[in-house]
């Protein structure tokens, strides 16, 4: 018996090594990374290859709304109009990929209240747009008294977004009132402004978050890399939760238009394909044609069979907003197969998130 | 015959044996000790550790989880509305996720977006029902915010002053004294009117709470101190809307709520200005800035999904349990006789809809009774029975989690405390010893009963 044990060892170890000159052959050979550098590298790349990066642009676009909006005010043309609604679509694009991973200060310091809260509120807008209030970034934000800053759902992305377009979606340049061109101008304002100090967190400074995540434990919020990484795979889930279970579920089921996120612009169906291409990227550690070392990778190092499963079904969910070829306020309607179409691969991907992803995580990364 | 009767005889030994053997407890050190909520319990140390729901819930069950959530983080706004309308026309914020960050404890500021403090008022005396005394022209709890026609009832103005602690062996805390002031009261506040200024605390694990039976609160209570360990908690008694009957307050700080109906439909009612089938009347009945009943502002089924969505609020597994400080820790925590309040064990009764919560063996930390916490938590406002020294004693569970899923961590009623250590140190009245004995630990057992805390 002895012999034969031997002969199998002698014989695995020829095996392993024809497997190992065979993979050196490769033209790239990829850098052997072991486990424990990989849960770091992630880490670290995650911050730096798609979050840092993503803000930063997310400020740049915000500061070309704010540009936008100021000129629109100034010269409300149409074409100053169109290119004002361009560019808030620009900056939605990546607040929503934003939202592939809701973690650190944009949800403890509640930016995304600040910058999306839905719904508006007509009465408090129409009142305030009545009043002899000055209609300040000041009075939005109350930068001299907190306590006056003004009420969520006279702020961010949506306000602006009824004010670009109206209820209609048929707004016209010439149309804007004094108090109307006021209150656009500080309501980009307050976006730059909010979009400016989220983008700062992340870096060096009063609380440097990309630091906590890259490197967790004491002076961290996360205790240890499973902490960390885990965080990031649960926002995720959570994404695809808010998007499969809530965004486009509440109007649908009960096929009631009036409770669509951005209503105004008909963004809905780009608004939600985002988030998951933002989740997408966060899976895959890619942004801007940069890449880096991925949850991808750290899955596929112990289950490429899981990791083939997640990446096909993250590609078929967002592949499948295509199908949607309405605006999603008709598609509640008229295209419901195809908005259940993506409802169900949603809820897929979701599955396997939530019930393969994050136990991965549990079992492989235990530090 | 004789082997036949034989056999019977050693077989009717075996019976007998069996049968004296009565049914004994399943024996402590066979639990799993990181079991807080029982089946009730979710292994998850994140910033959604509040958030999930019970294991096995049915199918028609997670979707009414699902809607509360929904509707639990939806902004309301001024009515009328195509959709969410009925906020204010007072209130203190527009969702209940405005203060229940990730349905945790939230941040002691006022009158901001992202404030999580409200202020309980009334004058000396009580109502028809017992309850504390509203103030004329404001009710029984302070506004501080209104829709754009209307005035909040005014501001109230926090200051701090810190006073510094220090152990015998040199290690110092700071405790923050809070002041609460109020000003551009848009009517004048009554001379001897009281303030009660309170954080939102925590909404998971309520339902297992709300099923801890009356019998076993009242087995807790000590009310002359019989044992004379100087602890003598009781019950509050409150008056429920809902059944119209009084009945033993589990809910509030001041033990002031019976129940999550009552809770959560008071919290739609006085935080949002949101009226519904338990309080039909807008908070401002009886007030100059009434607006008259025009129907309840949210549908009867939309009140009983967010009740469904906080009754079916898991509990997050205690972490750490076989760490040695920890557990070295946890002895303290018994033998300073922080668990004569702070109780850690109770069976939940029984509940055939939902049996993640029903019958569990939880680790909650309270006994949902009211103790004196002495003068400096004092808020001197009586709520029910409680007395203006009186708190009913919150539960510990989560409570390590508390930076995970605000951010920054704050402790005790109106989250002075900015530390676990600052929060044991302001303990008082009933829980003076236990203070004292902590005071008196080396630093190495103070540390590893904060680890305990910390653990939960």
């Amino acid at each position: 018996m002895k012999k034969y044990a031997l002969l199998t060892l002698a014989g695995s170890a020829l095996f392993a090594a024809t497997l190992s000159s065979c993979s050196s052959d490769k033209k790239n050979p990829e850098p052997q990374v072991d486990f424990n550098t990989l849960k770091t590298q992630v880490l670290t790349d995650f911050v730096d290859v798609v979050a840092n990066p993503l803000y930063l642009d997310f400020k740049n676009k915000a500061t070309d709304l704010n540009a936008a909006v100021t000129l629109l005010a100034s010269n409300p043309t149409q074409a100053n109009l169109e290119a004002a609604r361009n560019a808030w679509r620009a900056v939605r694009v990546i607040w929503e990929q934003s939202e592939g991973f809701l973690i650190g200060p944009v949800d403890d310091d509640s930016y995304d209240p600040y910058m999306d809260t839905w719904p508006t509120d007509h009465n408090a807008m129409d009142n305030l747009l009545n009043s002899g209030t000055p209609l300040t970034l000041d009075y939005l934000a109350g930068l001299n008294n907190p306590e006056d800053e003004a009420e969520l759902t006279l702020r961010g992305f949506h306000p602006l977004e009824y004010l670009l377009w109206d209820t209609d979606g048929n707004r016209q340049a010439s149309s804007f009132t004094a108090r109307e061109k006021e209150y656009m101008v500080a309501l980009a304002g307050d976006i730059l402004n909010n979009v400016t100090k989220l983008q700062a967190s992340w870096l060096p400074g009063d609380i440097y978050f990309g630091k906590e995540l890259a490197t967790p434990g004491t002076g961290s919020r996360y205790e240890n890399k499973h902490d960390a990484l885990s965080a990031i795979a649960s926002a995720l889930t959570d994404i695809c939760a808010e998007v499969g279970d809530g965004k486009m579920v509440d109007p649908f089921n009960p096929a009631d238009s009036t409770k669509t996120e951005s209503p105004y612009s008909h963004n809905s169906i780009a608004d939600f394909k985002n988030n998951i291409i933002g989740a997408r990227n966060v899976y895959l550690c890619t942004y801007n044609n940069k890449t880096g070392k991925s949850l991808s990778d750290l899955v596929k190092a112990n289950n490429a069979s899981l990791d083939n499963e997640i990446r096909q079904r993250f590609d078929i969910a967002i592949s499948s907003f295509d199908g949607i070829t309405t605006t999603f306020e008709q598609a509640i309607y008229n295209q419901r197969s195809q908005v259940q179409n993506t409802l169900g691969a949603l809820s897929s991907l979701k599955e396997s998130v939530e019930g393969k992803l994050i136990p991965y995580i549990k079992q492989y990364v235990t530090d | 015959m004789k082997k036949l009767s034989v056999v019977c005889c050693l077989l009717l030994i075996v019976f007998t044996g069996v049968l004296c053997r009565k049914a004994q407890p399943f024996p402590e050190e066979s639990f799993d000790t990181r079991l807080s909520g029982g089946a009730a319990t979710v292994f998850l140390s994140n910033s959604k550790a509040f958030g999930s729901e019970i294991p096995g819930l049915t199918g028609y069950d997670a979707f009414m989880h699902e809607l509360g959530d929904l509707l639990f983080n939806q902004t309301f706004v001024s009515a009328p509305a195509p959709q969410f309308g009925g906020l204010g026309p007072i209130y203190n914020n527009v969702s209940c996720v405005s203060c229940h960050h990730n349905d945790g404890k939230g941040t002691p500021t006022m009158g901001l977006i992202t404030s999580s403090l409200l202020t309980k008022i009334s004058i000396p005396g009580t109502d028809i029902h017992g309850g504390a005394l509203s103030i004329p022209g404001f009710g029984s709890q302070f506004q501080d915010k209104a829709t754009s026609t209307k005035k909040a009832e005014g501001k109230i103005t926090i200051s701090y002053t810190e006073e510094p602690f220090s152990f015998a062996d040199g290690e110092k805390a700071s405790l923050r004294r809070p002041t609460y002031t109020p000003n551009n009261t848009y009517l004048p506040l009554p001379a001897g009117a009281m303030l009660s200024v309170r954080l939102a605390p925590p909404v998971f694990g309520l339902g297992l709470l709300e099923l801890i039976p009356e019998s076993t609160l009242l087995s807790y209570a000590d009310e002359t101190d019989a044992n004379g360990d100087g602890i003598s908690g009781r019950p509050n008694y409150v008056y429920n809307p809902h059944s119209r009957q009084r009945e033993i307050g589990r809910f509030g700080l001041k033990g002031n709520n019976p129940n999550i109906l009552v809770q959560v439909a008071g919290a739609f009612h006085q935080d949002m200005g949101i009226t519904n089938y338990v309080f039909p009347e807008e908070s401002s009945f009886g007030q100059i800035q009434y607006d008259p009943y025009d129907g309840t502002d949210i549908a009867d089924s939309t009140l009983d999904a967010v009740v469904f969505y906080i009754r079916s609020l898991a509990v997050p597994a205690r972490r750490n349990v076989t760490d040695p400080v920890a557990l070295r820790g946890e002895q303290l925590f018994n033998q300073l006789n922080c668990s004569g309040c702070h109780i850690p064990t109770a069976y939940t009764g029984v509940d055939v809809r939902l049996p993640a919560i029903s019958n569990q063996r939880i680790h909650a930390y309270t006994d949902l009774l009211l103790h004196d916490m002495g003068p400096g938590l004092a808020d001197g406002r009586p709520d029910y029975l409680a007395d203006g020294n009186e708190w009913r004693t919150p539960p510990l569970w989560g409570i390590g989690l508390f930076a995970k899923t605000n951010g920054t961590p704050f402790y005790l009623h109106d989250g002075r405390a900015r530390t676990l250590m600052e929060a044991i140190l302001w303990h008082g009245g009933e829980a003076e010893r236990s203070k004292t004995a902590f005071t008196k630990l080396s630093k190495d057992d103070r540390d590893a009963l904060i680890k305990f805390l910390s653990s939960l």
